[in-house]
């Protein structure tokens, strides 16, 4: 796509659409790391502003959706266009579902910081670093259509799944122990939960990023 | 014909060069054109391709100075600028049909008879059949049972394309050139004649040269592109408009050219 379109407009829309895919990338990264630090330092504000924010993601879902039917409709796009247009419409799917992960993460957060402190948050923190590191690099991916990076996340996802079910092995194992942190221990359960679901999503983006880049469809390769 | 195979031509050009004068218009073409498919001829206004669908039934013959310089074309297995080679019979063999619908003052049925007449056919229950048949696969029979008689010129632009259509294949030819067929059809009409083709393509072998990409991309299975007197790229047409090899290719097809 290095020549500009016969069509001034074309390039535009494409500009447009690259943009929002980028705030909506920009937002639900912050949106995550807000909720997650939420969680280790117990601030419930920093919570609620999450929660908050998320429209601001589902608004940018729907403007990618807008102006990609746009495009299809009056440009008939082909080719790199064409990949360009279908992926962007994708990711914003995918990264409005990270951002919704991140709220349930700062529900949950809300939650527990209202109970008293819960030292295993920090279990939950190797799982942050490892799946934000996922998502960072299946955006850069996408930026610079880089297909070797975007299928390099499998092997990444499949230790952060690895991480997962140890936490949840420790965590259920004191979920047994006497005492009333069980509710909030279920509570950051599901937090480790919604963190291995966004290094699935991240996978996500970066396969579509290699489609993007080199026409091949990586999904469901093993 | 020859004994039918996965992937037999029906067109075979060879190291082909063509010249107008001193103007040289195909250089060095090399493509093998599937039996029994769409083959679709796309670039920009000037790349050659209406030249060389032109030289497939020698309609360039008639233009002083134009001629083949070197290669050769193949049409079930004969090279048709062999001196021996009948152009008449080549013609029928390999119809035509052009951008402006151009049937001839005369009925709706003399239009389609005209080529059988032409090849000496005088019974009148074959002709009858045959101008059936061809008004049938042409999709325009329903239209027009009922008024055999009126003028051909007086149908509608996409009715008189579809009686070309069908003109040209009541004499069964083995290929179809189609020269911007839809160019001057309204979307309806335009559909019509495209899905004619994609209906009869697996009886005839279909080349059509158009400047629309999506009429490319819609009713061909492969595609050619050329630019400047060469063929650029030719592959099959999803391959071709997902992910072409070339970037000369994906900026032309993406509206990028120039």
């Amino acid at each position: 796509m290095a020549n500009s379109h016969i069509f001034r407009d074309f390039d535009n829309a494409i500009r447009c659409l690259k943009e929002d895919i980028l705030l909506m990338a920009s937002l639900t990264r912050q949106n995550l790391e807000r909720a997650m630090r939420s969680l280790l330092e117990r601030d419930i504000e920093l919570a609620r502003a999450v929660i908050a924010d998320d429209s601001d993601v589902d608004e940018l879902e729907r403007k990618v959706d807008q102006v990609g039917m746009d495009i299809l409709v009056r440009f008939h796009p082909v080719a790199s266009d064409l990949r360009f247009v279908i992926t962007s419409m994708k990711m914003a799917h995918n990264l409005e579902r990270i951002s919704d992960h991140a709220v349930t993460i700062a529900k949950r957060s809300k939650k527990i910081c209202k109970s008293q402190e819960l030292e295993e948050v920090t279990m939950a923190e190797p799982l942050y670093t490892l799946a934000d590191k996922i998502l960072r690099d299946a955006l850069t991916s996408y930026t610079d259509g880089n297909a070797e990076l975007g299928q390099s996340l499998k092997p990444k996802d499949k230790e952060l799944d690895r991480l997962h079910k140890d936490v949840i092995a420790s965590l259920s194992k004191r979920l047994e122990e006497p005492g009333n942190r069980s509710e909030n221990l279920l509570h950051l359960i599901f937090v480790a939960r919604s963190l291995e679901r966004i290094g699935d999503l991240a996978v996500n983006i970066g396969e579509d990023a290699v489609f993007l880049s080199s026409a091949r469809d990586i999904r469901h390769e093993r | 014909m020859s004994a039918v195979t996965a992937v037999e031509s029906a067109v075979k050009v060879q190291g082909m060069n063509f010249s107008y004068g001193s103007s040289q218009a195909l250089k060095n073409i090399d493509i093998d054109i599937p039996l029994n498919q769409v083959t679709a001829f796309i670039g920009p206004s000037g790349c050659g391709k209406s030249t060389l669908l032109r030289c497939l039934n020698r309609m360039n013959d008639e233009i002083p100075g134009a001629r083949v310089t070197s290669g050769s074309i193949e049409i079930g297995g004969i090279n048709i600028y062999d001196r021996s080679v009948d152009v008449v019979k080549l013609r029928r063999d390999v119809g035509m049909v052009f951008q402006k619908s151009n049937p001839f003052p005369r009925s709706i049925y003399e239009n389609v008879a005209y080529g059988l007449r032409l090849r000496g056919e005088r019974n009148k229950a074959i002709l009858d059949q045959a101008v059936e048949e061809a008004l049938t696969a042409a999709a325009l029979w329903d239209e027009v049972k009922d008024r055999m008689d009126d003028l051909g010129t007086a149908l509608s632009g996409g009715q008189q394309q579809r009686l070309c259509i069908a003109r040209t294949i009541a004499v069964k030819p083995k290929v179809i050139l189609m020269d911007e067929p839809c160019s001057a059809l309204d979307p309806i009409a335009t559909v019509k004649v495209e899905e004619l083709v994609w209906n009869l393509r697996s009886d005839y072998t279909f080349i059509i040269v158009t400047h629309s990409m999506a009429q490319a991309s819609r009713v061909s299975d492969k595609t050619a592109f050329f630019y400047m007197g060469e063929l650029v790229e030719f592959g099959e047409t999803m391959k071709i408009f997902s992910n072409p090899r070339l970037k000369q290719t994906e900026d032309y097809i993406s509206g990028r050219f120039g």
